[in-house]
């Protein structure tokens, strides 16, 4: 089941966005340009401040490390150089996480990890911030040589390691974050795989001959596609009746 | 119900020389030191200049850690505390002429010595009369007290007669509330109830505690003419 | 960090004249709510309120800890708010400032401190064990009246959340999976709901459920927390103009006969949810009994 995306949930936030998978549901508000206080002012670039909230409680230095991870993706993507001095904040609230019963801690980071980076992206589209490009982050398991991507708790659960890499549009590799033990031929086809998915999700259906395609067969709708061009083609209805 | 008025006796004014205006207040063993400093330049660092056009009213309060009967630390970010210090703020916000002052604070300063119940009434007070003895204008005294009920749960007597500034052993026990009149024989200016009660009994509890307001503000009113006339006297002579 | 941007002088004039003539912005009466919605999510103890605009998500979860030393027989319960940028740019991420510091205390006050929640019953072994339940308050969107939605949000919650089952055995505690036994729900004694009252013209006119922009152009506001029964968990004016206090007498009538209607609500919604879970109750339940795991505690049943 391809992930489930809603622009726009929130009424305040300048742009959000709420990413559901079977895993993790995962609201993200964009806040930005702002004003930035002068600790965070870059001269030449605008600083990006992620948060993220865990479902219950307060965050911890888990929430930091992703926040941290998270960060580093989104400044590969923003064009930071157009809003020099100012701030882009992305906020990710956890608002659903699966049950829990005995899963590693490691492990449900970096399969929350896909949702926040999917979601925050979702958000800063929705926010109308300049970016570089469109990117998917893929969420695979490996066990015993098998891959499964988009896994469920169940798959999650008795994998032997998982993988969440984020691939751009031009098919560069911009995040890569596993955990448990693998190989590196392990590492290459689950991330060879995930890059499939990935052009899937973002290819085009009316071009033809796709040459981004490289032979590698997204097995998905272009969920991330439909997605978004149903937002612009939302935004731009009013044009169609005037 | 008639209020203890010697309780009140050791309510003094300018104890402090370097504020610019202070009191002391006993409420029986509840015992504040309020200073008043202002209304001044906000001391805000980092350039950005304050463009409000009234005083803001920051109020500290610190209680002692051998105020109370355990010998307990209290942070300054304790939750109870600085809900206390914006109660005391906002209440003098409308009393207080703040628009006089732009682009100022005022800075209220609360030191807790000793407390025995009826403490956010003997702090909003004791401010009252550091206040006034800083020479900042206002409309009117804050006043306060607390009125608790006797009511049981069991027993359905309504009848029964609130008490009246309540010590620290009764606020244990009895549900009470902390009221706060200015402008007004019956206007409420800070409500505060913390404890659960039946609805029924709140209105007994409110204009008995009104009644109490009242009696606090001929008490702070004459100890400030008092006042007013020894330094009166003393600028005569 | 931006603020929220302040009304300009024209809007606040017009809300303030419009309001003299009993008349709001919305063409709402003055004791009218906003349309509010109720969902509860798939987890036991999601509570999702909307009241207009404004959207506030309360979780309600529960781990086994020790006791407080100071209080051996009772369960620990904290309520978490903190207020993040989602729900508006003006809140500031890990900095406490005064409407964060209201809302917290306030719903202490009205759940907590009035004894809502049984925390004995969330003792396991007296010093030794006991379930640390923790409420966690997730505002989303902020459009006025954050309070009573929280409050709201959080009753509701806690009256959908199941705690796993357990059985003491002397000093040992086996706390079931929800799979082998049902969790079963936690004792509340009464629902406790916040009421928050916005006056203008020095207490002339009082407004229920105000929205962000009445709450920017109030004088002072008046919380009121009550059950239906009447009993009063809570009264907060913090300063601001004096009001009359037969008008704070009056916003206690009118908070009765507005929660009487949230807990009628509440009631209602757990209901459908109830009827909605068993719609596939039955069916779990009879395919349960090959999936049970043989390795939990519960080996009593076979």
């Amino acid at each position: 089941m391809p992930p489930t995306l809603t622009l726009h949930p929130l009424h305040r936030a300048d742009g959000s966005a709420t990413h559901t998978t079977p895993l993790f549901t995962i609201l993200a508000a964009a806040n930005g340009p702002l004003e930035v206080s002068r600790r965070d002012e870059l001269p030449e670039e605008a600083a990006i401040e992620v948060n993220v909230r865990p479902c219950s409680g307060v965050g911890g230095p888990r929430e930091r490390w992703m926040e941290g991870v998270i960060t580093s993706l989104l400044k590969s993507l923003v064009l930071v150089n157009m809003y020099p001095r100012t701030l882009v904040q992305v906020t990710l609230q956890v608002t659903k996480e699966p049950g829990m019963g005995g899963l590693k801690r490691a492990v449900k980071d970096v399969a929350l990890l896909a949702g926040l980076g999917n979601a925050a992206f979702a958000a800063l589209v929705d926010a109308g911030v300049a970016l570089g490009g469109t990117m998917v982050v893929g969420l695979g398991v490996a066990r015993e040589g098998e891959v499964v991507v988009e896994p469920g708790e169940k798959e999650l659960l008795g994998c032997g390691s998982v993988h969440a890499v984020a691939w751009g549009m031009r098919g560069e590799m911009l995040m890569a974050e596993s955990a448990g033990r693998f190989g590196v031929e392990e590492w290459e086809g689950v991330a060879g795989r995930l890059r499939g998915d990935a052009m899937g999700a973002i290819k085009n259906d009316e071009e033809d001959g796709d040459d981004v395609m490289d032979g590698e067969v997204g097995q998905k709708e272009p969920w991330l596609r439909q997605a978004l061009g149903e937002s612009v083609r939302d935004a731009g209805a009013w044009r169609e009746t005037g | 119900m008639p209020l203890d008025s010697s309780s009140y006796s050791l309510a003094q004014f300018s104890t402090q020389a370097a504020a610019d205006g202070s009191s002391y207040l006993e409420m029986g063993q509840t015992k504040i030191i309020c200073t008043v400093n202002g209304p001044q330049e906000s001391k805000r660092g980092g350039g950005s200049r304050d463009q409000s056009n009234a005083a803001r009213i920051e109020t500290d309060i610190s209680i002692a850690g051998f105020s109370g009967v355990d010998r307990k630390r209290h942070g300054r970010g304790d939750k109870r505390t600085q809900e206390m210090q914006h109660t005391v703020s906002s209440a003098f916000s409308s009393t207080l002429f703040t628009h006089l002052f732009p682009h100022s604070t005022i800075a209220i300063a609360i030191h807790v010595l000793s407390q025995d119940g009826s403490l956010l009434a003997a702090c909003l007070n004791a401010a009252t009369l550091a206040l006034v003895d800083a020479g900042v204008p206002m409309s009117d005294y804050v006043v306060a007290c607390t009125t608790g009920s006797t009511a049981s749960y069991a027993s359905n007597d309504e009848e029964a007669d609130p008490l009246l500034d309540l010590n620290g052993l009764e606020e244990q026990e009895l549900p009470f509330l902390t009221v706060g009149t200015s402008g007004g024989e019956d206007k409420v200016n800070v409500l505060i109830m913390e404890t659960r009660v039946q609805m029924g009994r709140l209105e007994a509890m409110i204009s008995v505690g009104l009644d109490g307001c009242k009696q606090i503000r001929g008490i702070l009113d004459d100890i400030v003419r008092e006042h007013g006339k020894k330094a009166l006297n003393s600028r005569v002579n | 960090m931006p603020s929220e941007p302040a009304p300009s002088t024209n809007e606040r004039e017009f809300i303030l004249a419009a309001l003299r003539e009993n008349t709001r912005l919305d063409g709402r009466a003055l004791d009218a709510y906003r349309p509010i919605s109720l969902t509860f999510g798939n987890d036991y103890g999601t509570a999702d309120v909307r009241l207009g605009k404004t959207r506030v998500l309360a979780k309600i979860s529960c781990e086994v800890a020790t006791p407080y030393p100071d209080r051996k027989f009772d369960g620990i319960f904290t309520i978490t708010t903190e207020l993040s940028p989602l729900a508006s740019p003006a809140f500031e991420v890990g900095r406490q400032d005064t409407p964060e510091l209201l809302l917290s205390r306030l719903l202490e006050k009205t759940i907590r401190r009035s004894g809502a929640l049984d925390t004995e019953s969330l003792c396991l072994v007296a010093g030794q064990k006991c379930f640390h339940l923790r409420a966690t308050l997730h505002v989303l969107d902020a459009d006025g009246n954050l309070v009573d939605a929280s409050c709201l949000a959080l009753i509701a919650a806690l009256l959908h959340f199941r705690r796993p089952d357990i059985e003491v055995h002397g000093e040992d505690v086996t706390v079931f999976d929800p799979r082998e036994r049902e969790p079963v729900c936690l004792t509340i004694q009464h629902r406790p709901f916040c009421v928050s009252f916005s006056y203008y013209h020095a207490g002339e006119v009082m407004v229920q459920d105000a929205t962000l922009l009445e709450e920017q152009c109030r004088e002072g506001e008046v919380v009121v927390s009550m059950n239906r029964f009447g009993e009063v968990a809570q009264v907060a004016k913090y300063g601001g103009p004096p009001v009359d206090g037969l008008s704070v007498l009056g916003c206690m009538s009118a908070a009765l006969e507005r929660v009487k209607g949230f807990d009628k609500m509440v009631t209602e919604k757990l209901k459908e949810d109830e009827k909605r879970r068993d719609a596939g109750g039955l069916m779990a339940e009879l395919s349960a009994e090959n999936e049970r795991p043989v390795e939990g505690g519960d080996r009593v049943m076979l």
